[in-house]
């Protein structure tokens, strides 16, 4: 009876022991333990170093029980293809190696006591070890070199030799640098470089460069470089002839240049990327435009252009190009105005392509009367705000109002001294910068031109001396497409 | 009462049960595998020829790429290509198909297809058409293009492969993207080519975009320095021989 009776209740009693031991009291008797709380607390958290600078942060940590803890540190990169740790101390104290670019780093203080952490970002840009200024191709004691005034006035001497520990034979003809690519060209007469713009490293010479040059060394004039707008096509103009290499973002996508361009033409040293699809050039056997499309191998005649009224035909201008340097320049349409000095049978011409991104067309042609010197002038340069230009004739340095076609003399290098080059600075078309010989010293001159398009005070602002004899002077430019 | 209570209780100790998930049940398969921009799809023709090679060749191995379906294996596993309708070569002749180990973990994988330079090939394009056999380890795959994604381009899985074999210089397919930058394809214009620049393979894959620009130009300039030497150069059928 009591058997069955139990039975029948199992069930039931067994419920009731499985509610039972499913929940059990919880005394919550907790032990709580104050910690350490620590915080860093640096205002600054983004940090500008040169490439090959050191790079120093110390942060400041504050703690609430600072007495009872000790800690572990680390600095790590944050980057996604890159999370090296870079330094285990409480401050940071490093040489920079890295390439040019803006850097996460995570700064990591870890208790011992509890493992308990604390993370700061910081920000880093590594720029250039070389960013901004002039170079100044030169030739000392017969060898070439090119030296830097950085916008700081810092003089680096040949930083191709320090960078690269070897020295570059030959002298110093030319050196280019648009910005672009990652990479500049110099040209000594005996032989091209490529250079990392950033850091300077060589980065190949003529047999991977210009394996087909067709003229045999030295170069008897100073060749030219270009890259065009579009960034996909570098020219060279190397005596007379023409050369074409595919480009890119960097120096990784650089290939060398063709063998000679095929015609018959003898260029002058002059690349004049007009819209985004064509280059011009100049042909001084013919003394007309020729053109080049990207990605195209072909050298053309450029095509007759209506006369019009104080302009020319680019198949058939008749004069022989001196000179040339840009007109209007923006970032996205570098070449849209260019303006040229030609030669011809009764003087001097000053002629210019104008246009917008999509077509070009000539520009002005008319005569440099009342400009004194004209016919002996060597160096040009235009502004691209003001329609005026500079040139020079020996020691003197004259002003040209292209509207008011005339010229006026506005500053005088002492006796002795030659111009070799003037160099306006195309971002601002505020700064003329002038190089100038005395024998076979160098000397370089910072001039500030004011809204008339004189020099502020008549005079130059700054001057570097100690150059060997200058054959050019060229903007440093940083590597716009980072 | 008492039995209502037992079931619920034995339903309790069953009521959660893991949930097997489904997976691919069948044989594994095999097809051709290409880019869509390769086009090496079903319509498209590739082609090989002796003369192209730089040194004289008795035989040479092509490899096709083919692409797995179905699951990954951790044994080797055979696979083995047969000829189809249109072939016009003979096996054991001017090719050979052999069944091939693929590496265990491996979903593409290089067929080697040999092909033997045999006497009918110095007058005759043959035509070899492949498909997928079935192996123990491999029916048909599955077929079809896979649309690209941000980082995968549009790529193919097809069931027969077209290859044209030869002696002869015969017109290359990658010809087509030379047109424009070497001009027509002729067996003189390729001999002088192969002369000039050295290189026996002109395939966009093989010069890249600045051999596609600049051979033209040191074509040009070693023709010009041939033609003032020795007049016109004529290929097979007369023809004068340029690049545009």
């Amino acid at each position: 009876m009591h058997l069955k009776y139990f039975l029948k209740l199992s069930p039931v009693f067994i419920l009731i022991m499985l509610a039972f031991s499913a929940c059990k009291k919880d005394n919550q008797s907790f032990k709580y333990d104050q910690i350490n709380d620590i915080k860093i607390t640096d205002a600054t958290t983004s940090f500008t170093v040169a490439q090959r600078d050191s790079l120093i942060i110390t942060p400041t940590l504050t703690q609430t029980m600072p007495e009872s803890d000790s800690f572990t540190y680390s600095w790590k990169l944050d980057t996604p293809t890159d999370t090296t740790t870079i330094a285990k101390t409480k401050n940071l104290r490093i040489k920079v190696t890295l390439s040019p670019s803006t850097y996460q780093v995570v700064y990591k203080v870890t208790s011992k006591k509890n493992g308990i952490y604390t993370l700061k970002r910081y920000t880093v840009v590594v720029t250039g070890i070389y960013p901004d200024g002039w170079y100044i191709v030169n030739n000392k004691d017969g060898k070439g070199k090119v030296s830097l005034i950085r916008t700081d006035d810092v003089i680096f001497d040949n930083p191709m030799e320090v960078a690269n520990n070897k020295t570059y034979p030959g002298k110093a003809l030319a050196l280019y640098n648009f910005g672009k690519g990652g990479f500049f060209y110099y040209f000594s007469d005996q032989n091209v470089y490529r250079f990392n713009m950033n850091d300077w490293l060589d980065l190949g010479d003529k047999s991977s460069i210009l394996p087909g040059l067709a003229t045999p060394l030295p170069f008897k004039t100073a060749p030219v470089f270009m890259i065009n707008n579009l960034q996909f096509e570098q020219y060279i103009v190397a005596d007379g002839n023409l050369y074409v290499g595919l480009s890119g973002a960097n120096s990784d996508n650089v290939k060398p240049f063709t063998q000679r361009i095929p015609g018959n033409y003898n260029l002058f040293p002059g690349i004049f990327p007009a819209d985004y699809s064509m280059t011009y050039f100049y042909d001084n056997n013919t003394m007309s435009f020729m053109q080049m499309p990207y990605l195209s191998r072909i050298l053309d005649r450029a095509p007759a252009t209506p006369l019009t009224t104080n302009s020319f035909d680019m198949a058939n201008v008749g004069k022989k190009m001196i000179a040339y340097d840009r007109g209007v320049t923006t970032l996205s349409q570098e070449g849209i105005e260019w303006y040229y000095i030609m030669e011809g049978n009764d003087g001097r011409y000053l002629l210019s392509l104008t246009g917008d991104g999509n077509s070009t067309h000539p520009g002005i042609n008319q005569k440099m009367d009342s400009s004194p010197e004209i016919g002996s002038a060597t160096n040009f340069a235009t502004s691209s705000i003001l329609k005026q230009l500079y040139y020079t004739a020996g020691n003197n340095v004259y002003l040209y109002d292209i509207l008011a076609k005339s010229a006026r003399l506005i500053y005088t290098f002492p006796t002795g001294y030659v111009i070799k080059d003037i160099e306006m600075k195309r971002s601002t078309s505020k700064q003329l910068v002038i190089g100038v010989n005395n024998g076979s010293a160098g000397e370089v001159y910072y001039f500030d031109i004011n809204a008339q398009g004189e020099f502020n005070n008549g005079t130059y602002t700054k001057k570097f001396t100690g150059f060997g004899e200058i054959m050019q002077i060229a903007a440093a430019r940083q590597n716009l497409s980072m | 009462m008492k039995y209502i209570l037992y079931v619920t209780m034995v339903f309790t100790l069953f009521s959660c049960k893991k949930e097997a998930v489904e997976t691919y049940q069948g044989k594994d398969g095999v097809s051709f595998f290409a880019y869509t921009y390769q086009q090496l799809h079903t319509t498209a023709t590739r082609s090989y020829s002796f003369a192209f090679q730089s040194t004289v060749k008795t035989r040479d191995t092509m490899y096709i790429p083919l692409r797995l379906t179905g699951k990954l294996s951790d044994q080797p596993r055979t696979v083995l290509l047969k000829t189809a309708e249109g072939t016009t070569a003979t096996a054991g002749v001017d090719f050979e198909l052999k069944e091939v180990t693929i590496p265990p973990g491996v979903y593409i994988f290089n067929y080697p297809l040999v092909l033997i330079n045999s006497v009918g090939m110095a007058s005759h394009v043959y035509r070899i058409v492949l498909e997928p056999a079935e192996t123990k380890d491999f029916t048909l795959g599955t077929l079809g293009q896979t649309p690209a994604t941000n980082t995968v381009q549009t790529e193919e899985n097809f069931r027969y492969l077209k290859i044209d074999v030869s002696g002869m210089y015969i017109r290359p397919a990658y010809w087509d993207l030379l047109d424009a930058d070497f001009g027509e394809f002729s067996a003189e214009k390729y001999k002088f080519m192969v002369k000039i620049l050295g290189i026996t393979d002109f395939s966009y894959e093989n010069i890249g975009s600045d051999g596609l620009l600049n051979y033209p130009v040191t074509l040009r300039n070693a023709l010009a320095a041939y033609e003032a030497a020795n007049g016109p150069l004529l290929d097979e059928n007369g023809q004068e021989i340029s690049f545009p």
